[in-house]
């Protein structure tokens, strides 16, 4: 492994223009990642100075989703003005952003929910690869510490006190990244590195549709399981850049919708409820997983919400910015769905087609 | 005596509630143990009353609009009902039994029609039988001496 990896030339690549948009005053800020303290991990970066272009690294374990941080990031870089004064009218500085598939998709979501201004985001587009999994990996070498991992193309050579062992990269990434589809960003403005092509993906929902099939109390039995360790940190909610409510519901003391215990019921609820406010906006980023401490597969949630959006309302999260909102945008004249009930009514009756106002779109929210 | 399930059902005082009273009053089968919720408009009802209603052992919740032809603000509750079936699908998804928790947005109704309604949804959640899953139930405490 003595060339130089895709990798090491995309973060080349990544820290000269992180140096050029700075320089020329492009951009007030950028961000990225640095490389993190424990192995096999990174942390988000905000390079606001050319000496901090250094710091940035591109590597395999990128699994935070840095649109979390982009509204922040601009709201930190514009004129300070009173709230109770109009918005400043002189155009603000830019953020540059570096953005994934999944993340441009997230990128795309702020600008629809009206959280970012597109003019003022510069997205620095780079194809995935796939990123690892950390607990993949620690899984591999059981009660063993392992204390760097290089990266080459395709393996990932593992060093502990006492083994070096080389591994299939593939084999160890992330379980969205190996369904994704659109792993090259939908929005671009800087390019890094080469494309990558949409994958054809035959069963993007395979994991879903396998749960699907078993009986009622399998998946519930499914459920309670999974969820039963889960601590409550929340650390999935906060990594998830779909989740900026100032007050999150679950920590609404009136009404208190839930209890703050780790009563199993509480815990199922919010993950019920977390999930469901992701509908139609998750991009199965994979965020919320790879950040869970116990290793809690609470995207199996988000990903059967995902299937329901595509297979009744034919929409995919975020992939234009012009295109509405699936839960909140709507032609009134596409409304037509057989409404199941239990009271036995005439045919006519169980189809519900408004109809007014022609194809006209309605809003709301 | 035979065991009678809790009913909670949200209606829409504009289309769904104009018979409520007459529902009640009238000889309903299971009047008693039916709640009705009214709300002002169907696009009011919040997944978290559903799921609150659920989680205090509601063994049976019927969410009542009224038709999308006649609602005063069809594009809300269009809205609405995309997605609380995508809320009964992930309740059905985790294991909860299909038909606990029910849509139905038919025609503004007279009473009769909400009380026949409401009597059939009572008879489905019967043959369900009690609602155990997401109802929270607190330990008994110990009262020491
Ligand atoms: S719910 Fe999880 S997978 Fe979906 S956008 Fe949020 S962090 Fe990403
Ligand atoms: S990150 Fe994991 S442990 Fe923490 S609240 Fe989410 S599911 Fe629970």
């Amino acid at each position: 492994m003595n060339m130089a990896t895709i990798n090491d030339q995309i973060t080349d690549e990544i820290r000269k223009e992180a140096r050029r948009l700075l320089k020329t005053g492009e951009v007030a800020a950028l961000i990225g990642y640095a490389a993190g303290s424990l192995p096999m991990t990174v942390k988000p970066l905000v390079v606001r100075c050319l000496e901090d272009c250094e710091r940035l690294v591109w590597n395999t374990f990128c699994v935070l989703n840095l649109a979390t941080y982009l509204p922040e990031v601009l709201s930190s870089v514009e004129t300070p003005y009173d709230p109770r004064d109009p918005r400043p009218e002189e155009p603000q500085a830019k953020v540059a952003i570096l953005a994934t598939g999944c993340w441009s998709r997230n990128i795309v979501i702020q600008i629809q929910e009206k959280r970012v201004d597109r003019e003022r985001v510069v997205v620095i587009g780079v194809g995935s690869r796939g990123m690892v999994s950390r607990a993949k990996v620690k899984a591999l070498f059981p009660e063993k510490d392992i204390l760097t991992v290089d990266e080459g193309d395709h393996e990932l050579v593992v060093h502990g006190a006492d083994f070096t062992e080389t591994i299939n990269r593939w084999a160890v990434v992330r379980d969205n990244c190996q369904t994704c589809a659109h792993p090259d960003p939908v929005l671009v403005d800087i390019r890094i590195g080469e494309p990558v092509s949409e994958r054809k993906n035959p069963h993007p929902f395979q994991q879903v549709e396998l749960l699907e099939q078993r009986s009622s109390e399998e998946r519930w039995a499914w459920f309670t399981a999974e969820f039963s360790t889960c601590i409550r940190c929340y650390a999935c909610r906060n990594v998830c850049p779909l989740c900026y409510c100032p007050t999150c519901f679950v920590d609404d003391a009136r009404p208190q919708w839930l209890g703050k215990s780790l009563d199993a019921v509480d815990t199922g609820l919010f993950h019920v409820l977390r999930a469901f406010h992701c509908a139609g906006r998750c991009t199965d980023c994979g965020a919320c997983e790879s950040v869970c401490p116990m290793g809690i597969n609470m995207r199996m949630l988000t990903k059967k919400l995902n299937k329901d959006v595509r297979d009744l309302y034919g929409i995919e999260a975020g992939m234009e910015p012009e295109a509405p909102l699936p839960l909140t945008t709507f032609p009134l004249a596409s409304v037509e769905f057989i409404v199941a009930d239990l009271a036995p009514l005439p045919a006519a009756a169980r189809i519900v087609q408004p109809s007014s106002e022609g194809d006209e779109s309605c809003k709301h929210g | 005596m035979s065991w009678e399930p809790g009913i909670v059902v949200f209606c829409c005082s504009e289309c769904r509630c104009t018979g409520v009273e007459e529902a009640a009053g009238s000889n309903c089968k299971a009047p008693c143990n039916v709640r009705i919720v009214r709300v002002p408009c169907a696009s009011l009802i919040s997944e978290y009353m559903i799921m609150s209603a659920l989680r205090s052992g509601a063994d049976g919740i019927l969410v009542a609009g009224g038709s999308f032809d006649d609602c005063h603000s069809a594009g809300e509750k269009v809205g609405d009902h995309r997605r609380f079936v995508l809320l009964e699908n992930l309740l059905e998804f985790i294991g909860v039994e299909p038909g606990r928790v029910h849509l139905s947005w038919e025609s503004a109704s007279p009473g009769d029609q909400l009380r026949v309604l409401i009597e059939n949804f009572t008879e489905e959640v019967k043959a369900l039988g009690p609602a155990s899953k997401l109802v929270k139930q607190l330990e008994p405490v110990q009262v020491v001496e």
